[in-house]
């Protein structure tokens, strides 16, 4: 049986498709804000920090994804007031959420039962095994970062890429990066059930920097990102499907294939320009 | 009959750095009227620390600054400021006319653009010569022409004061004339105060002159201050006290 066949078949492949499809509009929507200011490590700190919550959320018997979205909203805030109020370094932050939040984890995990299989499907991603309460959740986290980012959108990227005359303007500059990075914990956390923590950045970056390739201008990025994104899970899961391999991995892989396809194209394209100029 | 206020007074302004670097020291002065007044001095003489200063973006150690009628707090939103070294990085994934947009950003900060934010948007544009450019982005820009879509910006906030730093410095000579000459039409209704190094350039086209100078001698103990200086054309006196 194909995969399309299968998708067509199976309702748990169906609610699987739309896990990849809300976690393509994560990646898609956030890539390119992350990659342009090339906060891709700050995305890191805050997936690796949500293992922690993933841990105490299963030890204490709550919804993983519970602990998940805890655990990174409140990574994202207390990067946020470092770097707005005691002008800590962010990336020395960054990098301790990252330590301490994997250790708290892999402590919490290993007091549940059950621990090495939880830990590697946190680590490493579980989109086939995503429900449909799941799906629900990623959606409404979906719609919650997207509704974060349409009020905000002008005065976010006035913040993000120029915030010395965003606070001039009278932008409340401090209260939009706080809202910046809840959204990029959202999208974490999203992206989290689908490639597992250890990958999230590669879904991150990879849709976003295919994207700006072929356009310099954010709102076309956005779009291309998502594009490339869904194309990554589809073909991601199809492959996965076919050959029996990890879905996550196999997503993360596509979407480095297609950057390097991107890449390829593009050079190709401007050797063809320079030839016939 | 009520007097009007000063667009700008300062009164024995001073401003140093933490670690106790002395940058400006008891600087007064007082601006009634729209004039295009440009800043010089040397390097860390302390010309942007003023413009900084003005633009509520430092605050003072000492002294008082009066802005449009109330404090810089309460009126920093109604200037057009462009910084020398813009935080606007040279790669942002945004097109000259969403950047020039930036300008009409406000307190309210969730506000859709309007019809009459997309006039002032174009006024902008077409007052700096960039209407074509509107789609581009400002990686595939030229530093002069970065330099104009960045007063552009400043400008389409419908500012009631505009403090450029150092406004002519990536253009080659004839685009510095002319932009000059665009600063020199708008100052007939805009106070502009500008920090610049070629005073050869902008000469011809000013109001005042003020020179602003870091005293570099510890010895003396000689606080900075600023020396307005006799203008040929202009002849007046730029309030130093």
């Amino acid at each position: 049986m194909t995969f399309l066949q299968a998708l067509w078949h199976y309702p748990f492949l169906q609610i699987v498709m739309l896990a990849g499809l809300a976690s393509a509009v994560a990646s898609g929507v956030v890539g390119p804000l992350v990659v342009s200011r090339r906060l891709a490590f700050m995305a890191g700190g805050i997936a690796h920090s949500v293992l922690g919550g993933l841990g105490i959320a299963h030890w204490l018997g709550a919804p993983p994804l519970l602990g998940a979205l805890l655990a990174a909203v409140a990574s994202a805030l207390l990067i946020a007031f470092a770097s707005l109020r005691i002008r800590e370094n962010e990336d020395m932050l960054i990098g301790a959420l990252w330590a301490v939040g994997m250790a708290v984890g892999i402590i919490a995990l290993a007091q549940a039962p059950g621990y090495s299989v939880n830990l590697m499907s946190y680590l490493l991603g579980s989109l086939l095994m995503a429900t449909r309460d799941q799906v629900m959740l990623m959606l409404g986290l979906n719609a919650l970062m997207l509704g974060l980012l349409w009020l905000s959108y002008r005065p976010l990227a006035a913040t993000l890429f120029d915030p010395e005359f965003a606070a001039l303007r009278g932008v409340p500059t401090g209260l939009l990066y706080a809202c910046f990075l809840i959204v990029v914990a959202l999208a974490v956390v999203v992206l989290v059930h689908t490639v597992g923590l250890v990958m999230v950045m590669a879904l991150v970056t990879l849709p976003a920097a295919t994207a700006r390739l072929g356009t310099a201008r954010l709102p076309g990025m956005m779009l291309a990102a998502c594009g490339a994104a869904l194309l990554a899970v589809s073909v991601g899961l199809a492959t996965a499907y076919a050959g029996d391999l990890p879905a996550g991995a196999t997503i993360v892989l596509c979407a480095a294939l297609l950057y390097l396809a991107g890449l390829l194209i593009r050079h190709l394209m401007e050797r063809r320009r320079r030839l016939s100029a | 009959m009520a007097l009007t206020p000063p667009l700008l007074r300062l009164e024995r302004v001073a401003f140093g750095y933490a670690d106790g670097t002395p940058i400006l020291s008891d600087v007064s002065y007082c601006l009634d009227a729209p004039r295009l007044v440009a800043i010089s001095g040397p390097n860390g003489g302390g010309k942007s620390t003023l413009l900084r200063l003005i633009a509520g973006l430092l605050t003072p150690s000492r002294g008082n600054i009066e802005l449009l009628g109330g404090t810089v707090s309460q009126q920093r939103h109604r200037l057009g400021y462009v910084a020398q070294h813009p935080t606007l990085q040279a790669d942002t994934p945004l097109s000259v006319r969403d950047i020039v947009a930036q300008g009409r950003l406000d307190a309210r900060w969730w506000r859709r653009l309007g019809r009459n934010d997309h006039a002032r948007i174009d006024e902008a544009l077409a007052a700096l010569q960039i209407t074509e450019l509107q789609g581009r982005t400002p990686r595939s820009l030229s530093g002069g022409q970065r330099q104009r879509m960045l007063i552009a910006r400043a400008l389409a906030a419908n500012p009631d004061m505009l403090l450029l730093d150092e406004p002519c410095a990536h253009l080659d000579r004839a685009g510095g004339d002319a932009l000059m000459a665009t600063l020199a039409a708008l100052a007939q209704r805009l106070p502009i105060l500008m920090v610049t190094h070629d005073l050869e350039q902008a000469w011809p086209h000013l109001g005042e002159l003020l020179h602003v100078e870091r005293c570099l001698s510890r010895r003396s103990l000689t606080l900075p201050d600023i020396h307005p200086t006799a203008h040929p054309t202009a002849h007046r006196e730029a309030g130093h006290r």
